[in-house]
């Protein structure tokens, strides 16, 4: 008699369906149902994720190569200005116009575009140099660093204490680096004194 | 072979005077001479005849705004360096006051021949080369900083390093080459050395210990560097290749209760013959002085990079030097003659003077 040996997804078939019901009725696609969602969506979300994350990205990277390059481009100014100072006054073989030169040196390695996956330039390593030569170079010239490396987030605290403190205190929030006030005639004198005359 | 001698530690002056802790101590290699300092901001000299009586001479009341935390005596001895938590670096001459002097402690009074500035933060540690032709200084910026000595007290910044990533609390120079090392608070010791072009950079890192490294000392031959830590341990690092500039740690000392705040590695007195590499003192918060005596391992003398550990004894030691202060810094007397002389500085304002001798 036929029917009585059934495979498995006939027999599914055979109890779930009324005759009305002839569609097919794929069984296994239910099985990982959950999975299946989940994997749409996951995959919905990475997707998403990139975009996103690419955009993030690209305005980290504009904002960090900014900070970078506001730093590196005063230390380029200031050593192009005393170098022109001293080539002026004659001084070209002082101590000063030596650690400019080197300054200068040190910031041209540093690169103005993206680098390749290849490239080995140590960015930690090469600021560093160039903090410490522009360290030297204000000791040997008798100037106290203006300009000084701090961390963000002490500025940040910083800016916030100064607007609870009162709306009329002229510290501009906008600044990033510490500038040291009175930096001018009235600084301390340091190691060496200094003529601008010409 | 006759069993080792035994070793006691005998106080020999305690002089007070300081009205706040004493942080620093340094004796004048070339006058018999003995400076501190101190967090009241002064710098108290003392003087010591061959018989070991010291008195106080003279104080200087340093331009300092805040304490001064260490001393460093040049190679001529007639000049000082302090290092200040002002962030400033004080250089100090005395006035000659016509008459002869050489080997005398009477002088004019102490003046500041010139200010180093250039730290962010509270100074550590100040050093002068064995030539004395360089100064290095540490702060809690994280920076160090080489200066080199030119006549007239005149100082010219060499370089500024940046390598460490925590405050830097102690610098020393190497006995014999221009080669310095400093500890720092991120757990490791750096090695410097200038390049043909007057670069300096850091060429070796050791770490090892697992807490703050306080201070360094030098082996007299050069060959062996040990750290006092945090971690309260002593250890002492091996030059294992000179070429290459290679550094490994080949002992830990254990023993002291507390951290190790400095050591001081001196000639000491040698009992037999050449093979003596000196004493060690190391002190730190437990209040105790410990005097290790090393010699060198055997069979040296065949592999000369080898990394055997040194023969190390401990001869001395005495708790409580300072009761129950801490115990800030100790310094053995480099003078000859009196290379059983040792020093320390305590958070009760005083200097102690003992004497390390055979029982």
């Amino acid at each position: 008699m036929a029917g009585n040996i059934v495979s498995p997804s006939l027999s599914s078939h055979l109890i779930l369906s009324s005759p009305s019901m002839a569609a097919d009725f794929d069984l296994e696609a239910l099985v990982d149902l959950e999975q299946t969602f989940y994997e749409t969506g996951y995959d919905d979300g990475f997707a998403h994720g990139r975009i996103h994350g690419l955009i993030e990205g690209r305005a980290l990277g504009r904002a960090k190569g900014f900070e970078m390059w506001e730093e590196l481009g005063f230390y380029e100014g200031f050593a192009q200005m005393w170098l022109s100072i001293y080539e002026k006054q004659g001084r070209s073989d002082d101590r000063a116009t030596s650690h400019t030169r080197r300054l200068l040196d040190l910031i041209a390695q540093f690169p103005r575009s993206n680098p390749s996956e290849t490239d080995e330039t140590d960015f930690p390593k090469l600021f560093r140099q160039i903090r410490s030569r522009y360290k030297v170079l204000c000791s040997t010239l008798g100037v106290r660093p203006s300009l000084r490396y701090s961390d963000r987030s002490q500025d940040r605290d910083e800016a916030a204490d100064a607007t609870l403190a009162g709306p009329d205190k002229p510290t501009s929030e906008k600044s990033v680096w510490k500038t040291e006030k009175g930096a001018g005639a009235n600084a301390p004198r340091a190691v060496s004194g200094h003529s601008f005359d010409f | 072979m006759a069993p080792p001698p035994s070793y006691t530690i005998s106080p020999l002056a305690v002089l007070p005077g300081h009205t706040e802790r004493a942080w620093h101590i340094a004796w004048n290699p070339t006058r018999p001479l003995l400076a501190s300092c101190s967090a009241d901001k002064t710098v108290r000299m003392y003087a010591y005849t061959p018989a070991c009586k010291f008195t106080h001479v003279s104080t200087i009341a340093t331009g300092h705004t805040k304490a001064v935390r260490a001393l460093a005596w040049a190679l001529s001895g007639r000049t000082l360096a302090t290092a200040s938590f002002d962030s400033n670096i004080g250089v100090w001459e005395q006035e000659p006051n016509g008459e002869a002097d050489g080997e005398g402690t009477e002088g004019g009074e102490w003046e500041c021949a010139s200010q180093l500035e250039g730290h962010e933060t509270e100074c550590k540690s100040v050093a002068y080369s064995s030539t004395g032709t360089l100064l290095a200084s540490c702060s809690r910026d994280k920076t160090v900083w080489i200066w080199e000595v030119h006549p007239d007290a005149d100082f010219e910044c060499m370089g500024v390093l940046m390598d460490h990533s925590q405050d830097v609390k102690c610098v020393v120079w190497h006995p014999t080459e221009e080669i310095l090392a400093s500890a720092s608070y991120d757990d490791t010791i750096k090695l410097y050395i200038d390049d043909p072009s007057d670069d300096w950079f850091c060429f070796a890192t050791l770490t090892g210990h697992t807490s703050t490294v306080w201070s360094l000392a030098f082996s007299p031959d050069g060959r062996y560097l040990a750290s006092g830590s945090d971690d309260r341990t002593v250890r002492v690092w091996k030059r294992v290749s000179a070429q290459e500039l290679r550094w490994e740690c080949v002992l830990v000392l254990d023993g002291h209760e507390r951290s190790v705040y400095s050591v001081s590695w001196s000639v000491g007195v040698a009992e037999e013959g050449n093979k003596s590499l000196g004493w060690l003192a190391s002190t730190g918060g437990d209040g105790a002085i410990r005097v290790w005596a090393f010699s060198e391992p055997e069979g040296e003398e065949m592999a000369g990079s080898s990394i055997a550990p040194p023969e190390h004894r401990l001869i001395a030691s005495i708790g409580s030097a300072h009761g129950v202060y801490d115990v800030n810094a100790v310094a053995w007397c480099p003078r000859d003659g009196h290379t059983d002389l040792l020093a320390s500085a305590g958070d009760d304002g005083a200097t102690r003077v003992w004497r390390v001798g055979v029982a």
